[in-house]
């Protein structure tokens, strides 16, 4: 199953463990969470919702699964609000600066944006503080940055958007 | 057979002339501001969020919901009058607006000589039924003669809403006409870079091994990548009563108002936010304008917003230009009397049609004001070199041309004018919607510098 997983071999791992119960085996909570990203890439919204939802239900402080019931919320439902709850989760259960936690921190920056939580966009990306941005990958970097610059362009700080804009343009340029 | 019907092209440079304010001598300066409401109280627009006026007979389903209406659309006035001159312009929240019954009524009822008629150009506003070319009025190409001679303008204000806003412009200038106050007049302008609008949507690729130069146009700029053409100046003209107070604050910029374009709401986009600005930091009597510039191929970074972020945003954007042009006037000494020159000349010019077999005469208003201020009005969506071409040649250090305006005379809207790179390169606005001769603009141009030559006596 792992191996079916690495290798985005989705629609050949649901065919295997479509009728799997999970229930008994040992890493139960990891292979919900793989049957629920196979789901969620071929778009099966309550399948992949179902699943994940196991998954966190049994392994509530791993981060990933989280994220992943984050971007089935967000791209499968169309809901945001628990997208957003869910991606918040996974960001704070990763405190570190993988592309997991920025990944989340981006999208979860995005929604608030659109409903104009900009205080609470800003509060999310303070982890990624001047002094860390190498430690961000660099496409991750470019993403937190482009982040910070529309997040003072909506709260009408101009000048710091504009510092940030430039700094991610420098970054694209290596990405 | 069909060509034995098309007149033969004119090629003339200059057809005819109006032209006033002989005085070179400055004479006792009036102003007036006037302002009006010109929401329609049934907003019948495409519920699609296309701008088009749609019949009255539209089904609902397929109307803008009254409640779509975000923030109400003005048409604003400044009346400029010396013992030579009388001069009006105005300003309206809407894609798209010419009135040959304006200025008529304005000439007749107010005395008003000259009038310029601008639009904001927001794409959240409305185009007048049977005005845009490309909106199934009437259609440059397939047009048996000059547009701007075919124009059925009787026909335009059998839409309700358009008679009564031609009816509220009337009376917002004959407001402005008749409360005139002794003014001051300074004008002057920055260098602005905005992260929110100005960017040229035209992406030129260049050619890539066996891939050739192509263009990309009407494109974001999410990241705000710096583009060329485009001219990061605000304009601003200030007008101050005999107690130096401001009465008008006039906010010259060149950028497509489409924040929202396409969400079925209405507003007045970043100007409008940019004009509610101003007006709450400098009070009550003093009224603020929008004079949008050559923004042909201009927009802002990101287009077609929805929702509480796009209004958002939207706003922020019109509050950063009016906090730009604020920091220019704050450098923009009093004048000590209230007193001008004021010149004006209405140029006409034959433009020939990309094809060369038929024309539209085109007028070019240029306004000189105490050999400092021109404010330069061409009937069409004018490409930014254009701008930044009659900036750098005009004899006058404060030169604001203005797109979307017209003066009364000629065609009231030639499409988009680009520059005849443009058309080389093709693209929107440059060979789709776009059937003036490629040398148009630079003819426009032509005209422009040389009326102001004329006008300062060079």
């Amino acid at each position: 199953m792992r191996e079916l997983s690495k290798n985005d071999r989705w629609m050949g791992l649901i065919e295997e463990f479509e009728n799997e119960d999970f229930s008994a085996w040992p890493e139960a909570a990891e292979a919900f969470h793989m049957r629920g990203v196979g789901y969620l890439h071929l778009k099966d919204a309550p399948k992949a919702e179902r699943d994940l939802k196991e998954a966190v239900e049994r392994d509530p402080e791993e981060g990933f699964f989280w994220y992943n019931l984050a971007e089935t919320c967000h791209a499968l439902l169309k809901d945001d609000a628990r997208a957003l709850d869910a991606y918040r989760k996974a960001f704070e259960l990763e405190d570190n600066f993988g592309w997991m936690p920025a990944a989340a921190a981006v999208k979860a920056v995005n929604i608030l944006l659109y409903q104009v939580r900009n205080d609470e966009a800003l509060d999310i990306l303070r982890r990624y503080r001047d002094e860390d941005m190498e430690k961000l990958p660099p496409y991750w970097r470019f993403h937190i940055l482009r982040a910070y610059a529309r997040t003072y362009a909506a709260q009408g700080r101009e000048a710091e958007a504009r510092v940030k804009f430039r700094q991610a343009l420098i970054v694209e340029s290596t990405v | 057979m069909r060509n034995e019907l098309i007149k033969p092209i004119i090629t003339a440079a200059v057809l005819c002339v109006a032209f006033s304010g002989c005085a070179t001598r400055p004479l006792p300066l009036y102003a007036g501001t006037g302002k009006v409401d010109i929401t329609p109280a049934q907003p019948v627009i495409s519920a699609e969020g296309q701008s088009f006026r749609l019949p009255d007979n539209t089904p609902p389903e397929k109307r803008t919901p009254l409640g779509n209406v975000h923030d109400p659309l003005y048409a604003r006035v400044v009346v400029l009058k010396n013992k030579d001159v009388s001069f009006a312009i105005v300003s309206a929240d809407l894609m798209l607006f010419s009135s040959k019954r304006v200025i008529d009524e304005a000439r007749k009822r107010w005395s008003i000589e000259h009038v310029i008629l601008s639009a904001t150009h927001t794409h959240s506003g409305m185009v007048p039924r049977g005005l845009c070319p490309t909106a199934g009025g009437w259609e440059w190409r397939s047009a048996e003669a000059d547009p701007g001679e075919l124009l059925n303008w009787p026909a335009l204000s059998e839409d309700p809403w358009y008679a009564e806003t031609e009816d509220k412009i009337i009376a917002a200038i004959g407001e402005a006409a008749g409360n005139l106050f002794p003014a001051r007049l300074a004008a002057g302008k920055g260098t602005y870079e905005s992260i929110y609008l100005g960017h040229n949507r035209r992406l030129i690729r260049p050619a890539h091994g066996v891939v050739p130069r192509s263009v990309i146009t009407l494109w974001d700029n999410p990241t705000r990548m710096p583009t060329t053409p485009s001219d990061p100046t605000v304009g601003v003209i200030r007008i101050e009563d005999e107690a130096r107070k401001p009465r008008a604050f006039m906010v010259h910029y060149a950028c497509h108002p489409i924040s929202m374009m396409g969400s079925s709401m209405i507003t007045a986009d970043f100007p409008g936010a940019m004009t509610d600005y101003i007006e709450r930091q400098l009070g009550d009597s003093c009224m603020a304008m929008f004079l949008q510039g050559a923004a042909g191929d201009i927009n802002p970074y990101e287009t077609n917003m929805r929702g509480a972020y796009g209004l958002n945003m939207t706003r922020q954007a019109g509050i950063a230009l009016a906090k730009a042009a604020l920091g220019v006037s704050e450098n923009l000494p009093s004048p000590e009397e209230p007193k001008a020159v004021v010149q004006v000349k209405e140029s006409m010019l034959d433009i020939a049609d990309r094809e060369g077999n038929k024309s539209s005469a085109a007028c070019v208003a240029s306004v000189v004001i105490n050999r400092d201020l021109a404010l330069v009005a061409m009937p069409g969506e004018i490409f930014v070199q254009h701008q930044l071409n009659l900036s750098e040649r005009s004899l006058i250090p404060n030169t604001f041309l203005l797109g979307i305006a017209y003066c009364g005379l000629g065609s009231p809207f030639l499409n988009y004018i680009p520059t005849a790179q443009a058309v080389e390169e093709g693209g929107y606005g440059a060979t789709q919607f776009s059937f003036v001769a490629a040398d148009a603009g630079d003819r426009m141009v032509d005209a422009a510098v040389a009326a102001i030559d004329e006008l300062v006596g060079e």
